[in-house]
């Protein structure tokens, strides 16, 4: 599966924050899921539950929190702003492609005002991860 | 907030012995087509390799290693196909065959995804194909991959030589390991340039009907210059 790099990724990534905040436990981390990027909830935290085994101790009870982003683009040409439900449909071929590599957008998708392709992913691109809680 | 990303791309490529971004401060020299070669003829010499194409809106290598009907698996991460016994991944696998017109925060996000969720494995080898000049793609490298070393293209033109020159300066200024210089197109009396010349790759009126098989491509006029520098390379006579 495809999510399992990105959470093994989140996983590293709180692995790290942990340490340089000297974190003894980490309660939970708290990750945001862009809407373009399509990625699977469930299975995020069902990856999570896995993945987190095979990192530091810090983190093998932590919860992932998972918060969802909305996409929005901005026309740099002319400057509407617009989401996902404003563009044309992508079939499941195209959505798969983005769901890999979000910046497709700009192969399969046009400014609905004046179809430019020069458009910038203001949100809700991929996942990132907005905070990490825990104990020191 | 923080980009997970980053943190995965030394774990991605921990297993890979050596990187070799194939370089060239102008277009159409030739870095796509020594790129691809280079990666086969490492291939066809026993070891394990990869070839990224990073050149995202000029993608060029699917095109040259005939890669139209491969498509990378689902396996933690994605699994590039194997091409001509080349583990390849490029954007192209995504595009389908339309135009990509990225900018450079855009350039800079598909590289980071791309290195995050490809497994590589175990590779003695990974030829990362670059876009012309020192810009987004090959900054990224430069800043994400640091022991990438530059296999540095360059044609019989004072044009080429001169951005050949800047670049080894700037190479050397940061630190930036690099493998060595070849000359393409090099007609008989092509000079060796650069303090680590690796070889001449003649013009070869026949590589243009390789174009997409693997199999003619390795019996070119070109690929055999290539192949004796993928021996030199492996050989580490270059090794920084
Ligand atoms: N040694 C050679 N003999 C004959 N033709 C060559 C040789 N090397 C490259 N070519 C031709 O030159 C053209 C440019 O090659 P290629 O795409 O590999 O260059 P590039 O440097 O990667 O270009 P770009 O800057 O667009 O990425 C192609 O048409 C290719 O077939
Ligand atoms: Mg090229
Ligand atoms: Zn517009």
């Amino acid at each position: 599966m495809h999510e399992w790099a990105l959470v093994d990724a989140v996983a590293s990534a709180a692995e790290t924050a942990a340490e340089q905040e000297k974190l003894k436990k980490v309660d939970a981390v708290v990750v945001v899921l862009g809407e373009l990027q399509n990625v699977d909830r469930a299975a995020a935290r069902r990856l999570f539950a896995e993945l987190r085994k095979t990192k530091k101790k810090a983190l093998h009870r932590a919860r992932l929190e998972i918060r969802a982003e909305k996409a929005v683009f901005r026309c740099r040409a002319c400057g509407k702003t617009f989401g996902l439900r404003d563009l044309n449909k992508l079939s499941h071929k195209e959505s798969e492609a983005v769901h890999f590599l979000p910046e497709m957008a700009h192969v399969y998708t046009e400014c609905p005002a004046c179809a430019s392709r020069d458009f910038e992913i203001a949100r809700g691109r991929g996942i990132y991860v907005r905070e990490i809680r825990g104990e020191r | 907030m923080t980009d997970p990303r980053v943190f995965s791309i030394g774990m991605r490529l921990s297993k890979v012995r050596r990187i070799i971004a194939v370089t060239g401060w102008k277009g159409g020299i030739g870095k796509s087509s020594i790129a691809c070669a280079l990666a086969l003829a490492l291939a066809k010499a026993g070891l394990k390799t990869g070839l990224l194409d990073a050149d995202f809106t000029g993608a060029s290598c699917h095109v040259i290693l005939g890669a139209r009907r491969s498509f990378p698996k689902e396996i933690e991460g994605l699994e590039p196909p194997l091409v001509a016994g080349v583990k390849f991944m490029s954007a192209s696998f995504f595009s389908g065959g339309r135009a990509v017109a990225l900018r450079g925060e855009e350039i800079t996000q598909s590289l980071l995804e791309i290195f995050c969720v490809t497994q590589w494995r175990e590779l003695d080898y990974l030829i990362i194909d670059l876009p012309p000049g020192i810009s987004d793609a090959s900054l990224d490298i430069i800043r994400l991959v640091p022991r990438a070393e530059m296999l540095v293209v360059t044609t019989p033109s004072v044009l080429a030589e001169e951005t050949l020159r800047r670049s080894l300066k700037l190479f050397r200024a940061m630190r930036i390991p690099v493998a060595g210089t070849v000359m393409n197109m090099a007609d008989r009396n092509g000079r060796a340039v650069g303090d680590k010349p690796l070889d001449r790759v003649p013009f070869d009126s026949g590589y243009e009907k390789t174009l997409g098989n693997p199999r003619a491509l390795a019996a070119s006029k070109l690929f055999k210059a290539v192949a004796r520098l993928a021996a030199k390379l492996d050989a580490g006579m270059v090794r920084n």
